[in-house]
């Protein structure tokens, strides 16, 4: 490196190296050269502190929810011809509207019936009234488990059918499935569970390990205490990492068990 | 089982396995386009296709992966429909503008402009990148994609995925940093003409 170009051909090269440096997605020998290379050049030591910034902030926007019209076309049969988009009538506004209430649970239940029914009498009853309030918890998966749960009590948009015995991730001492079903948190496949806790209602909900990773504030909680959890108008929501997913409970704050009760 | 039932029991299979991707395959749609019903239509397009090529589905944790996959195919085919019509000259290579380095010559706090930046804002960065860097930008940071996923719905080695993403994230910060001086993204850049709608 005593030789000015070649610092510079290298300098070039580790470049391209950068974001898997910064992603931690090199080889033990790759990581070794680029720190070498770090500790002389502040060009790429300023390059991966921006690209770690960058790819942060952008792990934070807002997702769009799915509009209804589309979500309803792709409940068609997937052979039929849809008409494309951009001629669309009023009739589709308003059931838009309705659709969209629905189709934020996109529920296929897995267990019973009568589970359900306990759950939604036990849900009316227990709960305090609640209003369905627009949840802007910074950590999107918590907003959505609180709304979720929410709402869950006053819409009653649940289909059900067969019946199938299921234990929840977690478990407590006076925890009880009373209901399963698959639904979709942070825009990835989750299954939820209804578990009634002493004379609450909690719910579990099974994510991908990459949602439930996907926020830094939720990673560097988990990482140092080994959860992460948030209150929010009397409700309560913990995320524990299980293995390969994580786990989201939420309800009142209660009701939900002291972390050493709980089994997973 | 007759036919009729094991087409309608493909069917449920197949929505099974690809509803709850809806909302986040339409959210990647969506930050490739300007328009909604473009995006819209990307995505009905998709699902059609993943349908025809359901069989194909090895792995069905892969899913995701696969209808991305797909995805990009859909809006890879529109977009060449798109250039022919309107008789936009082919896009220069991106690899050719990045021989030389390219360095963010902004010195302040990153991280303060980062965090004024509206989502749009940064969707609309993005968008204005060549599209190899854009899409690994897209399907990295925003989707939370491996590397060997990434390799796999763009068809490219990892490596070549590494270098576009620093590529990619350096210009995008340069981007960043000139818009926060001038107020406006650079809108004349002929090498993202076309690309994006
Ligand atoms: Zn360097």
């Amino acid at each position: 490196m005593r030789d000015n170009s070649n610092l510079k051909v290298l300098h070039l090269e580790i470049q391209d190296l950068l974001a898997g440096y910064v992603d931690d997605s090199l080889s033990e020998t790759e990581k070794y050269i680029v720190e070498v290379h770090l500790a002389g050049c502040q060009a790429c030591r300023m390059d991966v502190e921006r690209q770690q910034q960058l790819s942060r902030r952008l792990n934070h926007l807002t997702h769009a929810r799915l509009p209804a019209h589309l979500q309803q076309k792709l409940d068609r049969s997937p052979e039929q011809p849809t008409p494309m988009s951009g001629k669309r009538t009023r009739q589709d506004s308003w059931r838009a509207l309705l659709n969209g209430f629905k189709s934020r649970f996109q529920i296929m239940p897995i267990i019973t019936l009568s589970g359900w029914v306990v759950a939604m009498v036990l849900m009316l009853v227990l709960l305090p009234p609640l209003k369905p309030s627009d949840h802007q918890h910074t950590v999107p998966m918590v907003a959505q488990v609180l709304a979720e749960y929410q709402s869950a009590g006053t819409s009653g948009q649940f289909n059900r059918h067969s019946k199938v015995e299921v234990n929840a991730p977690a478990s407590w001492p006076d925890a009880r499935v009373l209901a399963s079903w698959e639904t979709s948190i942070g825009g990835a496949p989750a299954t939820a569970y209804a578990v009634r806790s002493g004379n609450q209602i909690v719910f579990q909900y099974a994510v991908t390990e990459k949602v439930f990773f996907r926020n830094p504030v939720v990673r560097m909680k988990v990482a140092k205490e080994g959860r992460y959890q948030a209150k929010e108008e009397g409700l309560m929501v913990v995320a524990l990492p299980v293995k390969k997913a994580g786990l989201l409970i939420v309800g009142p704050e209660k009701a939900i068990p002291e972390i050493r009760s709980i089994s997973l | 089982m007759n036919f009729f039932r094991r087409k309608k029991q493909r069917q449920q299979n197949f929505q099974q396995v690809t509803a709850p991707w809806r909302e986040r395959l339409y959210n990647v749609a969506l930050r490739q386009t300007r328009t909604s019903t473009r995006a819209e239509d990307w995505v009905q397009e998709t699902f059609m296709r993943a349908w025809q090529d359901f069989d194909d589905l090895a792995d069905p944790q892969a899913v995701y992966a696969w209808l991305l996959k797909i995805l990009d195919h859909v809006i890879a085919d529109d977009i060449r429909k798109e250039a022919r019509r309107q008789q936009i000259a082919p896009l220069i290579s991106t690899e050719e503008i990045f021989l030389q380095e390219q360095h963010s010559s902004y010195q302040g706090p990153f991280e303060q402009l980062l965090q004024q930046q509206t989502d749009q804002q940064l969707i609309k960065a993005i968008q204005s990148l060549p599209e190899d860097f854009g899409k690994v930008i897209l399907l990295r940071d925003i989707e939370g994609l491996s590397y060997q996923e990434l390799s796999r719905i763009l068809d490219v080695p990892e490596g070549t995925i590494m270098s576009r993403l620093s590529r990619g994230r350096r210009l995008l910060s340069n981007i960043l940093n000139r818009s926060d001086r001038q107020g406006s993204f650079p809108q004349t850049d002929k090498r993202t003409k076309g690309i994006y709608k």
